[in-house]
């Protein structure tokens, strides 16, 4: 069976000029990304601002040039298709952006803009549309008679909850979750998860979740995909990666998540001890040489600074670019310190 | 953790009604606030958005734009001084020597066209009336205090060089030139990534410690206050629902809103199943004859839509429901 979405190499530049006469500078916001996703499969993709994992959903749906590699929806390119086939193409996968206050239409009656989405397809219009429109509503809770109102008569999990209904209505295979439900509230955003479960279980969805709050990435997804400047740095199994990080970078992730109730927590404080990163994220026009990271990485290594490290499949199943566990670190004094910080994230929470 | 003494706080805020201009007259956005604030104290005060949290720290420092909002109760009193009392010639002294504020957008609080250097420089010569020479040495000073590295060339830089975790350590180096009695932190790390939200947070509490300096954190993330706070305030809908020592938050919640509230935070490798609370934080110009969360609390009964719902203390707790007593709330996890 074809993967859904097979990214393979895919790598997005952005350039600069700052000043006439100057040299031009690229960026790369994408760095030869490999991901798939299966038919029905979620996949997580973290990162800190600038990681680049925005970019990577722009450049699937086409907002952002690729610059190289490929980009396949169920085996078909969607970098070579034109026209018919790419409207087509375009059809089976849709988005759901943060922001549910700038990501509708203010004029357009809810009506309007779930059954636009048919119309620039060339699909369904009139009377069938809008019926199709109102089961999709009704799907993501919310009542027929909402057709007719407009976006500022919803609150903001509402609005979320029309654009998830929009994403919907061309029947889609996948859909792509940039922060979906970064912007609501707490008590908000736990209902709109369920929803997105719900749904996704009924109609098979493949799901692309990007968002920056591991807990919530992690029961939303099959796989996670760690992205540091523009590189995966660490894909495998939800459970596996939270649990069991192959990555220092996951691993500084996973600690400075802040735990309710860890306040005065010794394993709290000495995980952050081992684990926290030095500094701030190096300036992405200017990335170090070597592994990325490593201006930041508590377990650094002379290897490090100059050559990128390789990407390397561990047991678990999970495949990380790190030179810790190659032949290079493997005995090192870092890989040592290294796996003593992994058994320690590892250890259950002593119960507070 | 303070002494709860009368005149010990640092700041004493009681009964303190804001209120915004709306379509239909006045409509109070923060309801009958109290609360005090001991030396050396983090108070976290959290809440959605719509909650008033931020509204009350603006208020306190006469911050709110004056046409379309009005203070119309209470008491603010920091250490001695009436705050809701004081011309804005006074106001401006208190802010920046006696408090100091950090937001969450810190670009919108530095100024573009200075450097970060020459910003803090300014405010150690305002407030403390220090030479050119002497202002500049502690701007830098401060700057590699906070984390800053070669502090002394990053000062001369301007605010757009910085990262958004490098404009925030500015800010706090800002905040604390002059060493205030006060810090009022409103969603300091929101804007930032996980990894630098955990060392900003560490800064903080390294800084309280270090002297005896209390902090007012405002945000919406439990999980942060849980981290950093000595004790816990609960906003709901313009009114305080809930105050307690931090860890009797969230073991027992006495109030059935910080009880979903706690629910709906979901931990790191939990197998719990998502539970929100059903509807919406009420818009501020909607009246309740009772208590504001009882069309969406599982636990009201007839009573609790009977009259309005004081903030009392009962079984050494203070908090805002009539069925605190009765009820066994769950807490975190």
């Amino acid at each position: 069976m074809n993967p859904i979405l097979n990214l393979e190499r895919v790598t997005v530049e952005f350039v600069r000029q700052r000043a006439l006469g100057r040299p031009r500078q690229v960026l790369h916001a994408v760095n030869e990304v490999d991901l798939q996703i299966a038919p029905g499969e979620a996949v997580g993709l973290v990162g800190e601002s600038g990681s680049g994992k925005s970019t990577v959903a722009r450049a699937i749906t086409g907002l952002n040039p690729v610059a190289s590699g490929s980009i396949d929806i169920d085996g078909n390119s969607v970098l070579r298709a034109k026209g018919k086939d790419l409207r087509a193409l375009r059809r089976r996968f849709q988005m759901v952006f943060q922001d549910p206050y700038s990501s509708l239409d203010p004029s357009m009656s809810i009506g309007s803009t779930l059954t636009e989405s048919l119309t620039v397809h060339g699909l369904e219009r009139g009377p069938s549309a809008t019926e199709r429109a109102a089961d999709m509503l009704t799907a993501v809770g919310l009542r027929a008679a909402d057709l007719t109102k407009y976006p500022h008569e919803f609150s903001g999990g509402q609005r979320q909850r029309i654009a998830i209904a929009r994403a919907l209505m061309t029947d889609p295979d996948l859909i792509i979750l940039d922060e979906a439900v970064s912007a609501l509230d707490v008590s908000t955003r736990a209902q709109v998860l369920a929803l997105l479960q719900g749904l996704r279980r009924d109609r098979q969805l493949a799901y692309l979740f990007i968002g920056h709050d591991l807990a919530v990435v992690q029961r939303m997804s099959d796989r996670i995909a760690v992205m540091y400047l523009g590189r995966i740095v660490e894909v495998g199994p939800a459970d596996e990666v939270v649990r069991n990080p192959q990555h220092p970078y996951t691993a500084s992730l996973l600690a400075s998540v802040p735990q309710v109730g860890s306040r005065g927590g010794e394993r709290s404080a000495e995980l952050r001890r081992r684990l926290h990163v030095r500094a701030d994220p190096p300036d992405p026009w200017n990335p170090p040489a070597g592994c990325a990271f490593a201006t930041r990485c508590p377990f650094v290594m002379e290897v490090c600074r100059t050559e990128t490290p390789p990407a390397v499949e561990v047991a678990s199943g999970a495949v990380t670019r790190c030179h810790l566990p190659t032949d290079t670190g493997r005995g090192t004094e870092s890989a040592e310190r290294w796996n003593s910080a992994r058994e320690l994230l590892a250890a259950p929470t002593p119960a507070s | 953790m303070s002494i709860d003494l009368p005149g010990q706080h640092v700041l004493d805020i009681s009964h303190l009604t804001v209120e915004f201009r709306t379509g239909s007259g006045w409509s109070p956005a923060v309801r009958d606030l109290s609360l005090t604030i001991g030396r050396n104290e983090v108070f976290g005060l959290v809440g959605e958005s719509g909650s008033g949290k931020s509204v009350s720290a603006m208020s306190i420092l006469g911050l709110l734009p004056r046409r379309s909002t009005r203070i119309s109760g209470g008491h603010v009193r920091l250490g001695k001084t009436d705050l809701l009392g004081a011309t804005s010639k006074q106001l401006d002294q208190v802010r920046g020597s006696r408090v100091g504020m950090i937001f969450q957008e810190p670009m919108t609080s530095l100024n573009p066209a200075y450097t970060i250097g020459e910003q803090i420089a300014e405010s150690v010569r305002r407030h403390r009336g220090a030479t050119r020479r002497d202002a500049w040495d502690r701007a830098v000073s401060l700057l590699s205090r906070v984390g800053i590295p070669t502090a002394a060339r990053n000062a001369e830089r301007y605010p757009h060089h910085f990262s958004g975790g490098m404009r925030q350590r500015a800010m706090i180096a800002m905040a604390l030139a002059c060493e205030p009695e006060l810090l009022i932190a409103d969603e300091p790390t929101t804007a930032l990534d996980v990894t630098v939200q955990a060392l900003i947070l560490d800064l903080i509490a390294e800084l309280q410690a270090e002297s005896d300096m209390s902090v007012l954190l405002i945000t919406h993330d439990l999980a942060v206050v849980s981290e950093v706070a000595d004790r816990v305030g609960v906003m709901y809908a313009g009114e305080l629902v809930e105050l307690a020592p931090t860890a009797d938050v969230f073991n027992a919640p006495q109030h059935p809103y910080t009880s979903g509230l706690l629910s709906s935070i979901l931990a790191l490798d939990s197998t719990r199943e998502f539970a929100g609370i059903p509807g919406s934080v009420p818009s501020v110009d909607r009246e309740f004859p009772g208590c504001r969360f009882a069309d969406r609390c599982d636990f009201a009964t007839d009573a609790c839509t009977e009259g309005p719902v004081a903030l009392r203390r009962s079984a050494g707790r203070t908090h805002r429901c009539l069925r605190a007593d009765e009820l066994v709330l769950e807490g975190a996890r």
